[in-house]
């Protein structure tokens, strides 16, 4: 096989490896399973906006949570800590983390393309998955009297592609032969992986041939470009002259 | 009038390599595969009846099938097995979306009648047919982009991938709605078009127009915003045969007349349940469900409402259940941004270059060939056209961008094209794979961030099983 027949192989075969081991193995965050991306916080009894909510978490190792902050009071900085527990009776907070943010960044009243949220990361909470957990805002001594609320609230976790593909596998619906139905799921996965590369190595030896023609698209089409006015200088349409009566472009 | 030769390129050129069919082959195959084993995966992780109006249109088809005609709005309810998934539904307990005209929703009954089993299987066998059609409509892309820049690798191939691995796309092509069959008559009737461009517009094409336009009308009353472009597309054309006025009117009577003609019947039932030929007036009657803005300056005016289109396009999955993070939206609206302005420029140098020729100067030559230049305006306009759409339903309830997805082949060539002429000639080439491991970073991304963990996760998710 000549290099510029095998080239396209690798080069889809490496993109599939690369695919199938990025979405297997490379660690991300994930976003936990809420409508809209986010749980508001709004008490709609009150009709008011408030400092905590309830969030139910999906994957394990809880790890992020990105709280929509809004502030009414103008204060250069506000110190916040953010309390994390579980949603039982009895429990006791499992993260503490002191936050402060400027005050600009909260203000409430904020930009249509302004990122409204605030991170805040601590140490992943193993056990996460299945479980709900009490979010609460709680202002510092010097900014006790200002007025500041929780719009809305996203969690992360840390995982791999491994575990979200897993939960997806064991638990899309399906209930007759599950077996059948699972090995059937990693089959797609592993035929969509495959596919991919099988596209890459095509797009490759298109690539390929273009260089080996030698050809120069822009030269050879019938065009010019209008960032290389300087290259068409003497160039010309090569039109063809109409047939009798007919009334054609370019006019 | 045959006028290929003048408009597609170099007289009597051979195509470049690869630009063959069996060239093509090579990646068009694979791509088609891709797509349907990426639609397969997608018809899977959805989670039942969570695309938008899903419920609504399952149980329109289910309607049709057990013989119970076609309902008004407002008086229809979903049965209770919906009950479940009210949360997914616009109007629960109403089913809205009876309120569409019945073409898609009765040629699904007919495999709905046939099908054995449940609810659920029922549901997926008919996202099934979602697939096929969105199989079409990336074949059709590619027969589009290759009638129009047959020398342009970028964009011949581009398009295709654009349209393939589009995330939005690639849900419709996965749920149970009328919008993908919707997108498939418009994909078609652009081809058609744009290939009426180039070889003339016989009166086999003129027929097929009316009619493809006629059974769109039967599948949703916005595609009524197609029928500008055909008008303009015939007249072109029509200039070019040097015909009479006559045969001008003529055509546009086969191609814009006939299908309002066929759709008739159905205009005439809405105006005479709601008032108006569309039903609109009766949509905005519904509580929680009326006017989002109060007028279009409002919606024009407003830059968060640019944003949600944008952020429409490419996430929201549903009902907006899904976006994207902030991050990802920004990344996308700045590499989309640079497409666009190539746009531009390209639009300010024809411009000029129309200028420097009516006061007799050369000017250099143009950017596109004539053929390009209208197939370009024809899209451009398709889009604008179904913009306004989208602005139009704004008026009606909270609007979203995938009323402008009809046009979706549009969208992927103008993109390609703004991209194309930023590119150095050789870099172009370079660029195909580039875009295609972008899009593949792009669909890992969301699947494996956004969308799976919303239905599935080791500690639960929003799917709802059997």
């Amino acid at each position: 096989m000549t290099r510029s027949r095998l080239l396209p192989w690798l080069v889809g075969l490496a993109g599939a490896l690369l695919l199938a081991g990025g979405a297997v193995f490379v660690p991300f965050e994930v976003r936990n399973s809420a409508v809209a991306g986010y749980t508001q916080t709004l008490d709609p009894e009150r009709g008011i906006a408030v400092r905590g909510g309830r969030v139910p978490i999906t994957y394990p190792d809880l790890r992020r949570i990105d709280l929509d902050l809004r502030a009414y009071t103008r204060t250069p900085r506000f110190d916040i800590t953010v309390h994390v527990r579980p949603a039982v009776p009895g429990a006791t907070d499992v993260r503490v983390i002191p936050v402060s943010v400027e005050g600009e960044a909260v203000w409430h009243d904020k930009g249509a393309f302004a990122d409204p949220f605030t991170r805040v990361e601590f140490a992943p909470i193993a056990g996460s998955a299945g479980q709900r957990y009490d979010i609460r805002i709680e202002t510092g001594p010097r900014n006790r009297d200002d007025i500041l609320t929780l719009w809305s609230i996203k969690t992360y976790s840390r995982t791999t592609g491994r575990e979200v593909l897993a939960a997806f596998v064991a638990r899309a619906p399906g209930t007759a032969a599950p077996d059948i139905h699972r090995a059937v799921l990693v089959g797609l996965l592993i035929a969509l992986v495959g596919a991919f590369g099988w596209l890459l190595g095509g797009v490759t030896w298109l690539v390929l041939a273009g260089f080996a023609s030698g050809e120069d698209p822009s030269v050879s089409s019938v065009r010019g470009r209008w960032y290389t006015l300087a290259r068409f200088e003497r160039w010309r349409w090569p039109v063809r002259p109409p047939p009798p009566g007919a009334r054609h472009p370019p006019r | 009038m045959p006028i290929a030769p003048v408009l597609a390129g170099s007289p009597g050129a051979a195509p470049p390599l690869g630009a063959t069919r069996r060239g093509d082959a090579r990646w068009l195959v694979p791509l088609l595969l891709f797509f349907l084993v990426k639609q397969l995966l997608l018809v899977t992780i959805v989670g039942p009846f969570t695309g938008h109006d899903e419920v609504d249109h399952y149980y329109y088809v289910a309607r049709l099938a057990a013989g119970d005609g076609l309902g008004e709005v407002g008086e229809v309810e979903l049965p209770e097995a919906a009950a479940p998934y009210g949360r997914y539904v616009a109007d629960y307990p109403n089913n809205a979306e009876v309120i569409q005209p019945p073409l898609y929703h009765g040629l699904l009954a007919l495999l709905h009648l046939a099908l054995p089993g449940g609810t659920l299987a029922k549901l997926y066998v008919l996202r099934l047919v979602s697939v096929a059609v969105g199989l079409a409509v990336v074949w059709i892309a590619y027969l589009t982009v290759r009638l129009l820049f047959p020398r342009d690798p970028l964009i011949r191939v581009g398009v295709p991938i654009f349209v393939a691995m589009q995330p939005q796309f690639s849900f419709e092509a996965a749920i149970v709605n009328h919008d993908i069959l919707l997108i498939l008559l418009f994909s078609l009737v652009m081809y058609v078009l744009l290939r009426g461009q180039r070889d003339g517009l016989g009166r086999r094409g003129k027929l097929g127009l009316g009619l493809l336009a006629g059974a769109g009308l039967w599948t949703k009353a916005s595609f009524g915003l197609a029928l500008p472009v055909i008008a303009v597309g015939v007249f072109l054309a029509w200039w070019d045969s040097r015909r009479s006025v006559w045969a001008l009117l003529r055509d546009w009577l086969v191609t814009c007349g006939l299908p309002v003609l066929l759709a008739l019947p159905w205009f005439v039932r809405s105006f005479w349940l709601y008032g108006d030929p569309t039903g609109a007036q009766r949509l905005r009657e519904i509580p929680d469900y009326g006017d989002q803005a109060q007028g279009w300056w409002e919606m024009l005016s407003a830059a968060a409402f640019w944003r949600d289109r944008l952020h429409d396009v490419w996430g929201n999955y549903g009902w907006r259940l899904i976006p994207f993070d902030l991050f990802d939206y920004r990344v996308i609206a700045w590499l989309w941004a640079v497409s666009w302005l190539g746009l531009l420029a390209l639009l300010a140098r024809g411009l000029g270059l129309a200028i420097a020729q009516r006061l007799g100067r050369r000017g250099g030559p143009p950017a596109f060939t004539p053929l390009q230049r209208r197939g370009l305006v024809l899209l451009g306009m398709s889009v604008a056209l179904l913009i306004v759409g989208v602005l139009y339903v704004g008026t009606i309830q909270f609007t979203q961008s995938r009323f402008v997805f009809p046009a979706m082949i549009g969208i992927a060539t103008l993109t390609l094209v703004g991209i194309d002429r930023w590119l150095p000639a050789r870099g172009r080439l370079v660029a195909v794979p580039v875009l295609l491991v972008a899009l593949m970073a792009l669909n890992a991304i969301v699947a494996l961030r956004y969308l799976i963990p919303y239905y599935y996760g080791p500690g639960g998710g929003a799917a709802i099983g059997p």
